[in-house]
């Protein structure tokens, strides 16, 4: 028996896998020396715009987080736009705004229902030209601004820089999964900085230079994921994108699956919308059409082939099954004979193995890098759940946003 | 800041050579173990054609019935079992057509060893019972490969059961061989899986699951 279509595709799958895989590793073999570090800057002045809606809980602590930079004091406003909050999440900001006279509030006049034009607002009020955008249930590092602040002025083409985000805590279980998701995507977003190949500056914690925000057209109102809209449009312009992995941002993550769920599908639209909306640049306009571009559609074919064969041979599989069972009933035999279990392995159960051990180091290279002991050494379950179940919703998490993003049933 | 232009065409390569790594490995795998098939088919080969030798003496030298069944049932159990491997080791996907030739000469082997079965049958009479199983090798539709699985599974019970007094010839239908074509043709067999036993075919499960009680109720 020869190889069948099914297997082809799978064999062109585990080489974009390898690819990528190696992609990475050499990157990482090449600049293990400056993963950390970064082009020290000097403090200038930078407006922190905080989008808000229903943050009462999150919203204090996230302000005290920015009162707390490693900044000098005058050199920092904080606006704080309010969404049209439901609870009380303006009079906790307001709180704020008596007592510290950088911190402003501007409320919307109407619920937005995202971060972009809440995050516009304050970006239009603002009065320095160095804009950062944090989100009102994160908290920066203290040294955050100032590490991150030399990446812009070092290179007048990089328009925005990000840095690392954490999952801030860590006890329950889906908690624990993200944190390793976490921080394998920090330490890959490093990599690819090293590629001038950074696709997003996450909302967590950014910072942006004014000037260019406003050149291209401040964030996109009609995008699910904005972050990752407004680089692609900087690339577009000719600016980068840049990642500081010698600070971390924590942000809270989902603690229940409904949420989690939700969030990953809002992500995967945005994603999505943001490929179609810059398709016609595939293998054009430098890193974007070269490179960003490409890896986003490589990974979206990669991941709906994957769960299509893995669903195909499945289904086909427990319906033989099923058949056999039925007919074996019927006909009074056995419904498993000792004979049928094959422990014969094929060439394709070795890639896969092969694979999944080499995705495996990886994360735990990641993990290192990181500095994510606890994690690594003492959670063998969550790990385990994260290589064989988690990274294996991925694909479901694609098909369902593609099948919402056709039906235009989203939102944020 | 470390130049990083070359990484694509690194990773490029180092990809081919991983993935040329493992193709080689996977290869030289199969390599093994179709060699360690080939050897046992040998052996088979070499097994039928002096049984078949040892059939044409047999009329000349009044070989005795039970030396000639007991011959053919040990020389049929071991290709039994070989087939049994064999179909393992077809389950597992295969880079090279190796396994598909040796399939084809296996196949030839039980052809060849289903004819002596017959001689044996007109030269003593009664003595066992000839189940040849015909299937389909290649990419079956679940309804069929379901079937064929159900019949596996009756036909092996049966084996084990009345080992001596039973010859099972799985053959696979669909690879193209002259003698096999012949015998689809003689018996008229336009669908898999289907059995023929004693000169009777069958194509059902429900019909095979009362074989046992149609060939062995005086033996129970």
């Amino acid at each position: 028996m020869t190889l069948s279509v099914i297997e082809t595709i799978y064999f062109i799958y585990i080489f974009l896998a390898l690819y990528m895989l190696s992609l990475f590793v050499l990157i990482y073999v090449h600049n293990r020396k400056e993963m950390l570090t970064y082009p020290k800057g000097k403090a200038e002045p930078v407006s922190i715009i905080m989008p808000c809606f229903n943050e009462g809980k999150h919203i204090g602590q996230a302000i005290e987080s920015l009162l707390k930079l490693d900044y000098p004091k005058g050199m920092i406003e904080i606006i704080v736009v309010d969404d049209k909050s439901q609870d009380n999440s303006a009079e906790i900001i307001e709180q704020y705004t008596k007592k510290y006279s950088n911190v402003k509030l501007i409320v919307n006049k109407r619920n937005s229902g995202g971060a972009a034009e809440p995050t516009n607002l304050g970006i239009r009020a603002a009065k320095y030209d160095y804009i950062a955008v944090a989100d009102s249930d994160s908290t920066p590092d203290p040294d955050a601004l100032i590490k991150m602040i030399g990446f812009l002025q070092d290179d007048l083409t990089v328009g925005g820089v990000t840095c690392a985000i954490m999952a801030k805590h860590r006890s329950k279980f889906i908690e624990k999964l993200q944190a390793i998701e976490y921080s394998v995507i920090a330490f890959t977003r490093k990599l690819l900085d090293k590629i001038d190949a950074v696709y997003v500056t996450p909302g967590p914690f950014a910072l942006y230079r004014k000037k260019v925000l406003l050149e291209i057209g401040l964030f996109d109102t009609k995008n699910m994921t904005q972050d990752i809209e407004i680089v692609w449009r900087m690339v577009y312009h000719g600016y980068k994108a840049r990642m500081c992995l010698a600070t971390k941002t924590h942000s809270i993550t989902p603690t229940k699956f409904k949420n989690w769920w939700k969030q990953r599908i809002r992500w995967n639209i945005g994603g999505l919308q943001t490929i179609v909306k810059y398709k016609s640049f595939f293998l054009r306009k430098g890193m974007l059409g070269a490179f960003i571009l490409p890896f986003f559609i490589v990974s979206l074919v990669v991941g709906i082939v994957g769960i299509s064969i893995f669903t195909y041979l499945n289904i086909r599989k427990i319906f033989v099954s099923y058949l056999a069972t039925k007919l074996s009933v019927s006909a009074g035999t056995e419904i498993l004979r000792l004979s049928e279990l094959n422990l014969n392995p094929s060439i394709l159960n070795f890639f896969g193995i092969s694979l999944f051990i080499l995705g495996a180091l990886f994360t735990f290279l990641g993990l290192t890098v990181m500095n994510e002991k606890e994690l690594r050494n003492k959670n063998p379950v969550a790990l385990g759940f994260y290589f064989v179940l988690y990274l294996a919703l991925y694909p479901l998490i694609l098909i369902t946003s593609i099948y919402k993003l056709a039906r235009g049933k989203y939102s944020w | 800041m470390v130049s990083n232009k070359h990484v694509f065409w690194q990773a490029l390569l180092s990809a081919i050579l991983i993935f040329g790594v493992g193709i080689f490995l996977g290869i030289a795998f199969e390599e093994a173990r179709n060699h360690s098939v080939e050897n046992s088919l040998l052996v088979s080969e070499i097994n039928v054609l002096d049984n078949q030798v040892a059939g044409q003496l047999g009329t000349d030298l009044s070989l005795s019935c039970d030396t000639i069944k007991n011959n053919i049932i040990k020389i049929a159990d071991k290709i039994y079992d070989e087939a049994r491997v064999l179909e393992e080791y077809d389950y597992a996907s295969q880079l090279t057509t190796a396994l598909e030739t040796m399939h084809k000469r296996y196949d030839l082997l039980r052809v060849m060893l289903w004819t002596q079965s017959i001689n044996y049958e007109k030269k003593c009479g009664d003595g066992f019972h000839i189940v040849v199983y015909l299937y389909q090798y290649k990419d079956p539709e679940p309804q069929i490969r379901s079937e064929q699985i159900v019949f596996s599974r009756i036909l092996e019970g049966l084996k084990d059961k009345y080992g001596n007094d039973f010859v099972l010839i799985p053959i696979a239908g669909d690879l193209k061989l002259e003698s096999v074509e012949l015998i689809k043709e003689k018996y008229n067999l336009k669908s898999y899986p289907a059995v023929i036993i004693d000169g009777k075919i069958i194509d059902s499960t429900a019909e095979l699951s009362k074989i046992e009680e149609d060939l062995f109720s005086s033996k129970q």
